[in-house]
């Protein structure tokens, strides 16, 4: 995630700017209080006079009592995490009131997408009921992505129609963030699933550093509560003092996967579909204990295998930002990958390859992306 | 914050007061007990979780009988406020049966706004006043929650507790109740302000409070019906008596007789008025009161003055109430007054409702000679079908003599008609008995005979048509008088309370050409009994109601254009009359030429435009306009300290920094503090505030003096015009 702009995004902000909007309600209050108005002059009754008084009074206090307050309402709002597609995320946010003497009531606040990212991130506003002087509330709105990238989202949005319904008191805070949108990840089929296997060499690799590796990494002095066995006796005998064996950690079998470079002819949508099926199979992969790797020439993207979270998602991020229109600055040497992921059909041992993500992953994919080019599959047809 | 039930209880209550607001402004109990179980019956059955919302078919099956009743009613009854109130009560019912989502109680509480201004245009009452008082407190209430429950309501559901700050219900009462008050003062002040009498009657009667006739009065009596006498205490209307110095005449012990109708004809047990009386009477169409109308013989010597406000008079002719005899009339609201000189009757045409006028009297006759005068022509006893004029000549001729009066007319010295008069109205004290009931007149006879010579009891009507009959059969002129007696006073206000149980009938007597007498037939004890207020916990319970709702009639329902400019005129010392400035500007325009009103409208809006610029300028660059102001004024107070010191700039510095989002820990130097965050505060803005940091510190540790402070100031001008 990085932040753009000149607000700082952990601090609290004043709006940049306000707007009013009159309701239909405000429209029917005005009606009625013209109404009024008239009715009282033209009779002269004193009872109407009032309540064309309370009228006015209405629309007085309704713009001193949710007007003033809101201007002393900050916001801050919480590094967006990332999300994949189809899964929801709640954006979160806190309120600060600075106000002194006016609570506020009935807040709405909603996130206001730029042009582009309109359709890619779907935002649902989140109400607050309440919130006193120099009080703090959190709040939270949920988003869904729709669309796999790194989106940017600009505006927040706190509106208020308290007291009376009759004007919409909007602010509006810039707080500039991006929100990176990974593939759609789902659990795979257990024949696919079945597939993904460590290279052959994987068993005799270890890594350099202490562990419970079939490997000799070194020696040290004894400890109390030491296993016996791992007293190496000879040494010991030699330096005259009691040392434990200490033996290597032994690698995690490494999964390279490779993501061919899409032809020109197949659509979007087809692409999306193998990049998601890419990330499937690498949380798939780590989930099994495998360290996942993955190289993608055609886009300039190399990297190596490892196990760890972290390392997950770093692939998802660079997923995420993967493009088809991306090429590669430098030539590098081909590395030999464990699954191919290719849009050219193919029956090959090691090689995935349909462009149909519901052939491989499960339904989740297809309903987050539907296939608009062919009839919905039902489930468990292959 | 259990906003659900809130709302719940809240709108219920709204729903509640609202219908029986109305019901009692209405009087329509009929629709009181049938609206009100069904409003709370709709509710829960319509209130999730345990309640369902109506099928839509059934909603619009009920909305068609509501629009076929409708219909009905107004080809029935025509187009009325309280058609108009029962329509929306109903179509409340509907939406009570219909609430699928937040936005349908949204609609109840609006429907029920409406329902309350039907009830203002229903009754102007001092109840109606107060219940709608606290309608509208539950109802800034209600709205105050619906907002609030309007925000985190999601898919039209509303969550049970939403995240809510502390404090939440407490602050929200609060709020609502604060709202209130400040509502009340701006609307007080709105109705203080907003100019009477312009534009009245633009529209017709559209607005006017629906009127009823309370008082129950009439122009004639029938004997041998109920009549307008009635025990109910509905207040009729209201007394305050003034001297002519202005002192107050008002007293618990001291009665007054207020004069209705005149009546001087009797036939078939009926006592009408003759037809004649207003062609021999003035017509007066008043119009606005500025100055008294003089309706009696001049010169005018005034003795009392009476301020009665009608409570709720028809749009139709009616009698206006008089202590006699009036002679000086002046009213507060545009009306025709019609008023018979030498009967004191006085009528009046107008908007219905309430009525507030101003009448002078002259309780005494101007002593006369009665040789100058003569005496008054002696009149024919009365004759009529079924009555025997013989009998009642023998009664009237026996009390004269018991009393030593010579009973015949001609005989008989002007002096003495007072005493007989007095002899005739005593003569009721004993062997009569004070009833209300209306026993039934057995047919082919007289009511005042079967009253007089058989039956000896009846109500004040009988009294005094046996007394006029009397007087009449031994040649005295007499005649009904039908009004009221205002014997309830009231001290907390200082006014009489006059009800309808006080309506009253009593005799005048012509002791003289034209001068006329009160008597009263009904037995002084009967008379007490009837009229005394009573003493329990309940009736001062009443008299103070009473109190308060005439000054609430006083001051707010009867409150006029003369009133608001003497109001101003005594707290503000200006004379604040827009309307007659509208008239005078009208006036103005008619009489200049064509070229002059085409400057003087242009005039008028190059002025608007010019001012709406201005004000349109000022709107948009408010908040540079606003900091420049500040700057002037910080600048100007800065110079001014008798203690110039750069550490009020440094206090300055750190709260406009801590507003910047970069707040300055109390353990970091400035000049470091502000070189840190400078990434936060942009290039420009960081370079400015690292300036103005050397500055400081050069001014507070290097050379405190002016020039240092001087260049301070400057630089933090500089800092805080940066963005």
């Amino acid at each position: 995630m990085s932040t753009a702009g000149g607000h700082h995004p952990t601090m609290p902000h004043r709006h940049d700017r306000r707007r009013y909007d009159l309701l239909a309600s405000g429209f029917v209050y005005l009606a009625t209080a013209l109404f009024l108005a008239i009715g009282a002059l033209n009779s002269q009754n004193n009872l109407l006079f009032w309540a064309f008084g309370l009228a006015v009074a209405g629309l007085i206090v309704s713009g001193i009592v949710s007007g003033v307050p809101l201007m002393h309402l900050e916001l801050e709002r919480e590094p967006p995490p990332p999300a994949h597609v189809g899964e929801q995320i709640t954006l979160r946010y806190r309120l600060f009131h600075r106000g002194r003497l006016w609570p506020l009531f009935g807040l709405r606040i909603c996130e206001i997408a730029e042009n582009q990212d309109q359709s890619a991130l779907i935002f649902s506003p989140d109400g607050i009921a309440h919130i006193g002087p120099h009080d703090c509330v959190r709040a939270t709105a949920p988003a869904l992505p729709r669309m796999r990238g790194v989106h940017s989202i600009c505006t927040v949005c706190v509106s208020t129609t308290f007291p009376l319904g009759l004007v919409r008191r909007s602010l509006y805070f810039d707080l500039p963030a991006r929100i990176i949108v990974r593939p759609a990840v789902a659990p795979l089929r257990k024949e696919i699933a079945s597939r993904i296997v460590p290279g052959r060499e994987d068993s005799t690799r270890s890594l350099a550093r202490v562990g419970h590796g079939g490997d000799f990494f070194g020696l040290r002095d004894y400890a109390p509560g030491d296993p016996v066995r791992t007293i190496a006796w000879k040494p010991s005998a030699r330096r005259d003092t009691l040392l434990v064996r200490q033996q290597t950690t032994p690698a995690p079998p490494r999964l390279w996967l490779r993501l061919e470079q899409p032809p020109a002819d197949i659509s979007e949508q087809q692409f999306e579909n193998a990049v998601a099926l890419l990330a499937s199979i690498i949380v798939h992969a780590s989930r099994k204990g495998l360290a996942p790797g993955l190289v993608i020439e055609w886009a300039d993207v190399s990297l190596p295998p490892a196990l760890s979270p972290a390392h997950a998602e770093r692939l998802l991020d660079t997923l995420a930002r993967l493009e088809r229109r991306d090429k590669a600055h430098k030539s590098r040497a081909r590395t030999r990958a464990d699954l191919v992921v290719s849009f050219t059909p193919s029956h090959e041992p090691g090689v995935i390859s349909d462009l149909d993500p519901a052939h491989w992953a499960a339904e989740h994919i297809v309903t987050v992306l539907p296939m608009a080019d062919r009839p919905r599959r039902t489930r468990g047809r292959t | 914050m259990n906003l659900p039930g809130q709302q719940n209880r809240l709108g219920l209550l709204l729903v509640l007061a609202t219908i029986t607001t109305y019901c009692v402004a209405d009087g329509n109990l009929v629709l009181f007990a049938l609206s009100a179980p069904a409003a709370v019956a709709a509710w829960f059955l319509s209130a999730p979780p345990l309640g369902r919302p109506m099928p839509r078919p059934v909603i619009n099956l009920l909305l068609l009988g509501i629009l076929a009743y409708t219909l009905h009613r107004v080809i029935r009854t025509g187009f009325d406020i309280s058609t108009v109130c029962e329509i929306i009560t109903l179509t409340l019912l509907v939406k009570l049966l219909d609430r699928r989502s937040q936005r349908d109680f949204g609609q109840v509480v609006s429907i029920c706004a409406y329902l309350g201004i039907g009830t203002i245009l229903t009754s102007n009452s001092f109840l109606v006043g107060i219940m709608l008082i606290v309608c509208l407190i539950i109802l800034v209430l209600t709205t105050l929650v619906y907002q609030t429950s309007l925000a985190v309501t999601t898919r039209g559901e509303l969550p049970r507790r939403p995240p809510a700050g502390r404090h939440a219900v407490r602050q929200l009462r609060n709020l609502a109740i604060s709202m209130s008050i400040a509502g009340m003062i701006v609307s007080v002040i709105v109705f203080l302000l907003v100019p009477r009498r312009l534009g009245s009657g633009l529209f017709g009667t559209w607005g006017n409070p629906a009127a009823g006739q309370v008082t129950g009065f009439a122009d004639e009596v029938e004997l041998g019906t109920p009549g307008f006498i009635t025990p109910s205490a509905m207040p009729v209307l209201d007394l305050q008596v003034f001297g002519p110095d202005g002192q107050p005449l008002g007293a618990p012990e001291l009665v007054y007789y207020l004069r209705g109708a005149v009546l001087d004809v009797y036939e078939d047990g009926r006592w009408i008025r003759s037809p004649d009386a207003f062609e021999r009477g003035l017509r007066h169409r008043i119009n606005s009161a500025l100055e008294p109308k003089i309706i009696g013989p001049s010169p005018i010597h005034w003795t009392i003055e009476q301020r009665i406000t009608l409570r709720n008079v028809t749009q139709a002719r009616s009698h206006l109430f008089a202590i006699w005899r009036p002679v000086a009339i002046q009213t507060l609201q545009p009306s025709v007054i019609y008023a018979a000189t030498d009967t004191g009757t006085l009528l009046r045409e107008g908007d219905g409702g309430k009525f507030e006028y101003i009448v002078r009297s002259r309780d005494f006759e101007p002593s006369r000679s009665f040789a100058r005068e003569g005496q008054p022509a002696a009149v024919d006893p009365v004759t009529a079908e079924n009555m025997d004029t013989a009998r009642f000549i023998a009664l009237a001729g026996q009390i004269l003599t018991n009393a030593g009066i010579d009973p015949d007319a001609a005989r008989r010295r002007p002096s003495q008609i007072e005493r007989a008069a007095e002899a005739i109205a005593r003569s009721f004290d004993v062997g009569f008995e004070y009833t209300l009931e209306a026993d039934l007149v057995p047919p082919g006879i007289d009511p005042t005979e079967w009253f007089l010579f058989e039956h000896k009891a009846g109500h004040c009507e009988y009294y005094a048509s046996a007394m006029a009959l009397l007087c009449r059969a031994v040649g005295i002129n007499a005649r009904v008088i039908t009004g009221y007696v205002a014997t309830e006073f009231n001290e907390a206000s200082s006014h009489y309370v006059v009800r309808q149980s006080n309506a009253h009938a009593w005799v005048e007597v012509e002791t003289a050409p034209n001068v006329w007498k009160s008597y009263d037939p009904t037995p002084s004890a009967d008379f007490m009994r009837l009229h005394e207020p009573s003493q329990s916990l309940l009736a001062q319970a009443r008299r103070l109601f009473d109190a308060a709702e005439f000054l609430w009639i006083r001051n707010v329902v009867s409150f006029g254009a003369e009133r608001q400019e003497s109001l101003f005129r005594s707290a503000f010392n200006i004379n604040w009359n827009p309307d007659r400035a509208v008239e005078d500007l009208v006036r103005r325009m008619r009489n200049r030429q064509p070229r002059q009103v085409i400057q003087l409208v242009a005039m008028t809006a190059i002025v608007s435009a010019v001012g709406f610029l201005v004000v349109f300028l000022s709107w948009r660059c408010r908040q540079s306009s606003g900091r420049a102001l500040r700057s002037i004024l910080r600048n100007w107070w800065l110079r001014i300290l008798p203690k110039r010191d750069a550490q009020i700039i440094y206090r300055l510095f750190c709260r406009e920094l801590a507003r910047r989002g970069v707040p300055k820990p109390a353990s970091v130097p400035l000049l470091t503090h502000v070189e840190s965050n400078a990434h936060r505060l942009g290039r420009e803005q960081a370079l400015v505030a690292a300036s103005l940091a050397r500055v400081l510190y050069r001014a507070r540790f290097d050379a405190p003096d002016s020039a240092s402070l001087d260049e301070c100031i400057r630089q933090w001008n500089l800092f805080s015009r940066s963005v």
